[in-house]
């Protein structure tokens, strides 16, 4: 579905990203962690085209990312960050509908579309009417999601959704998550910090470390046949967090 | 469908014609300088206001070519000067009363109005604050001071009514006297290399250069009094209507339009200035004058903040990336800003094309009213977060709709108070717009100012101020229309 070959990032003289190969599967979740500052945004910050790579190249079901296509393509993926990114001055339905409405589809199959993505999304009817301040970081983040899949997008691309909201409502979110991408059998490539995060929803998880990859493969490869002594000290790390 | 259109233009212009029938407009010649103009534009609207469509050809040319204009019937009038109608066209020797110069005209078909109010011959002029100092006001005074530099023009010096008659008759001891070109003549008095020189004494350049006529106390210079000439067989409203301007301009009046005339190089607003200050005579209500002023003030302030917005606006999206570009937008506001209103009213005034007008005005106006808009316009782009901005994109917006949809109304807050201090602003300073003729408020502080009457002030000053209170209101409720309830919610709890 993506495709990224030889793909490197620079800052002035910082290197975000070495040159990576990586492919993301359709219809699987794709997990990218690693500590902080390894790259991960940079990645998903390249596929949806709000950097241009430093060497390389992206393609997207076989179309080369470049300005002159991005704007389709973006119209072909769902974009969700950590605070949400929804615009302060439009209530929840005027930001879901933002997108679908400038491009004239229809409204009755929005609407029921909308009505469908909310029942999957468990977002309480009455909070559609409301302003962003005037819904909790779970509703924010739950409106943000129904918001990426309104067109329903060949990729859905998550920039840590959860980071910000407390351990319970993250907890039930992920069910949700996980219960949204199979019902959608949807493509998905998701940021996190959690291991746990990316156990429970990920098919397929890409450990990142200082603009490289450190190994890439399913929770139970990294586990049971770690690359090399970061791998395991990074999955042991967030254990040892758990149970202290 | 074409046909029914001509049939109903033509009845409306039937139905326009005054009960008479004139179907032919009056026509009105000039002679091809700025006074000339001026009155010719003056008879074109006074005939109007009599009901009579009238024409205005400007600048026809000299004496001979008007007065063969006017018996041939080309034109219905034209305004002409005593002394050149008794020199020129009637060529008599010798005084003439303007009696006999009407019944002499008359044999020849035309008739003469009685005199506009304004003689415009030869005279002397000296710096103001010179005449003042040597305590000259005649031009007799002259005969102390045989120690002043005289520049006259070269026609001056050869005239029949010139330079040596006037030596003569007044006897003066001049030593130093040199034949200058007109224009040079005026520098030379300004920068002080002449202390006299000759010039009409309605030229608009006598009271922009601070000069004073010296009084002809002996009256050597004919007299060149201002009057219309029109032909005896015209309609009878023509010659009732131009009698109306008898005794209407005085010199100094008649000055003050030239200047205007020359400085805006527009002679319909010099006329406009002639019947203002006619209705003036007429006492108006104070209520009405309010009314009046305040329209006027709006009118004045509200076009300016439309074409401050117009341009603040996108100069500020521009402002709001980084950059060089952006300083120098920010800067050049900025700078325009710290000039004091004032003085960039007499700057702008000082361009030749803009001159003394509500144009000049407005156009100051609009620069001072422009940086804060610009300013929170930029800011407000600015303030938007990053995450939100790239949402925008990575939502699939293109550009345009990026900056309809969600920039412009996220920045909506701030670009309004801007709009917000730039009209309070506007309406405070559009009160100097009276300075150079705009009108508005300024009208009655000015000349309250000037003739120390505080009462006249406060009928300026007090609706000024209502009126900015006013504006500040109208626009808190603007606020409430115009910005979004998400915002206006956020900004309460934040
Ligand atoms: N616009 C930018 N300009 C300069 N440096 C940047 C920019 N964006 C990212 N970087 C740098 O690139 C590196 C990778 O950043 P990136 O945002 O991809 O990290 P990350 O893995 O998402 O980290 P985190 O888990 O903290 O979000 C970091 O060192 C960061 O400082
Ligand atoms: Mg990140």
């Amino acid at each position: 579905m993506i495709e990224l070959q030889g793909v490197s990032k620079q800052f002035g003289a910082l290197v975000a990203l070495n040159p990576i190969d990586l492919v993301f599967e359709a219809r699987k979740t794709s997990v990218l962690i690693g500590p902080s500052g390894c790259g991960k945004s940079t990645i998903l910050r390249l596929i949806v085209g709000l950097l241009e790579p430093s060497t390389g190249r992206l393609r997207f079901d076989g179309t080369i990312i470049s300005p002159e296509t991005i704007l389709q393509l973006r119209r072909r993926m769902g974009y969700v960050i950590q605070e949400g990114g929804l615009f302060p001055h439009l209530t929840a339905r005027q930001n879901i509908l933002l997108l679908p409405t400038h491009l004239g589809r229809p409204r009755e199959e929005m609407q029921a579309r909308l009505v469908e993505l909310s029942e999957l999304a468990r977002l309480p009817r009455d909070s559609l009417s409301r302003y962003p301040v005037e819904l909790s970081g779970g509703q924010r983040q739950r409106v943000s999601l129904i918001r990426a899949l309104m067109l329903k997008p060949d990729v859905l691309l998550l920039d840590e959704p959860l980071a910000a909201l407390d351990p319970m409502v993250r907890a039930s979110l992920q069910t949700e998550l996980k219960a949204v991408f199979q019902h959608l059998n949807q493509t998905v490539v998701l940021v996190t910090h959690s291991m746990a995060e990316a156990a429970y929803l990920g098919d397929r998880i890409v450990l990142l470390r200082e603009g490289g990859i450190v190994q890439a493969g399913t929770f139970g490869d990294l586990r049971d046949r770690p690359a090399d002594g970061f791998v395991s000290e990074f999955i042991n790390a967030q254990r040892r967090l758990v149970v202290s | 469908m074409k046909l029914r259109l001509t049939i109903l233009i033509l009845g409306a212009v039937l139905l326009d014609m005054p009960a008479a029938g004139v179907l032919q407009p009056v026509v009105i010649g000039s002679k091809k300088f700025t006074e000339s103009y001026v009155l010719g534009e003056i008879a074109k609207r006074v005939l109007e206001e009599a009901g009579l469509p009238a024409e205005h050809r400007q600048g026809m040319g000299g004496t001979i070519i008007l007065w063969e204009a006017l018996t041939q019937g080309a034109i219905t009038s034209y305004p002409d000067y005593t002394g050149t109608i008794s020199e020129e066209i009637l060529k008599t020797r010798g005084p003439m009363s303007q009696e006999e110069m009407s019944k002499e005209l008359s044999r020849r078909g035309i008739g003469m109005t009685g005199d506009l109010g304004f003689n415009n011959t030869y005279a002397l002029v000296m710096r103001r604050e010179r005449a003042r100092r040597l305590d000259i006001a005649t031009i007799s005074d002259l005969r102390k001071h045989p120690e002043l530099v005289v520049g006259v023009t070269h026609e001056f010096l050869r005239r029949n009514d010139g330079w040596q008659p006037l030596v003569d008759r007044y006897g003066l001891k001049m030593r130093d006297v040199r034949g200058i070109d007109h224009a040079l003549g005026y520098v030379a008095l300004a920068n002080g290399t002449i202390d006299l020189k000759d010039a009409y004494s309605t030229d608009a350049k006598i009271a922009e250069n601070n000069l004073v006529v010296l009084k002809d106390d002996l009256g050597f210079f004919p007299q060149y009094r201002a009057v219309f000439l029109y032909r005896l067989d015209a309609d009878r409203r023509v010659p009732a209507a131009l009698r109306r301007m008898e005794g209407t301009l005085s010199d100094a009046r008649m000055t003050q339009l030239n200047a205007v005339a020359e400085q805006t190089k527009d002679y319909s607003q010099a006329a406009s200035l002639y019947f203002r200050d006619a209705a003036r005579g007429k006492p108006a209500s104070l209520a009405s004058n309010i009314t009046r002023w305040t329209a006027r003030h709006l009118l004045l302030v509200g076009l300016s903040l439309f074409f401050s917005i117009l341009i603040g606006i996108p100069l500020g999206i521009w402002a709001s990336r980084p950059g060089l570009v952006s300083q120098l937008i920010l800067g050049t506001t900025g700078l325009v800003q710290t000039i004091p209103s004032l003085a960039l009213l007499a700057l702008l005034v000082s361009i030749p094309v803009l001159g003394i007008s509500p144009v000049t005005a407005i156009i100051a106006l609009v620069l001072y009213g422009l940086l804060p808009i610009v300013r929170n316009t930029a800011t407000g782009i600015q303030d938007i977060a990053v995450p939100l901005r790239e949402s925008a994109a990575a939502l699939g917006l293109e550009p345009r709709a990026q900056w309809i949809r969600i920039f412009l109304p996220m920045a909506s807050r701030s670009i309004l108070a801007g709009i917000k201090t730039s009209a309070v602003i506007s309406v405070g300073t559009a009160t100097l717009a009276a300075l150079i003729g705009a009108g508005g408020l300024g009208e009655p502080i000015l000349s309250g100012l000037n003739l120390n009457d505080p009462a006249t002030i406060l009928q300026g000053a007090i609706p000024a101020a209502v009126l900015a209170f006013f504006v500040q209101m109208s626009f808190d409720f603007l606020d409430r229309l115009l910005i979004p309830k998400g915002l206006r919610i956020g900004a309460n709890r934040g």
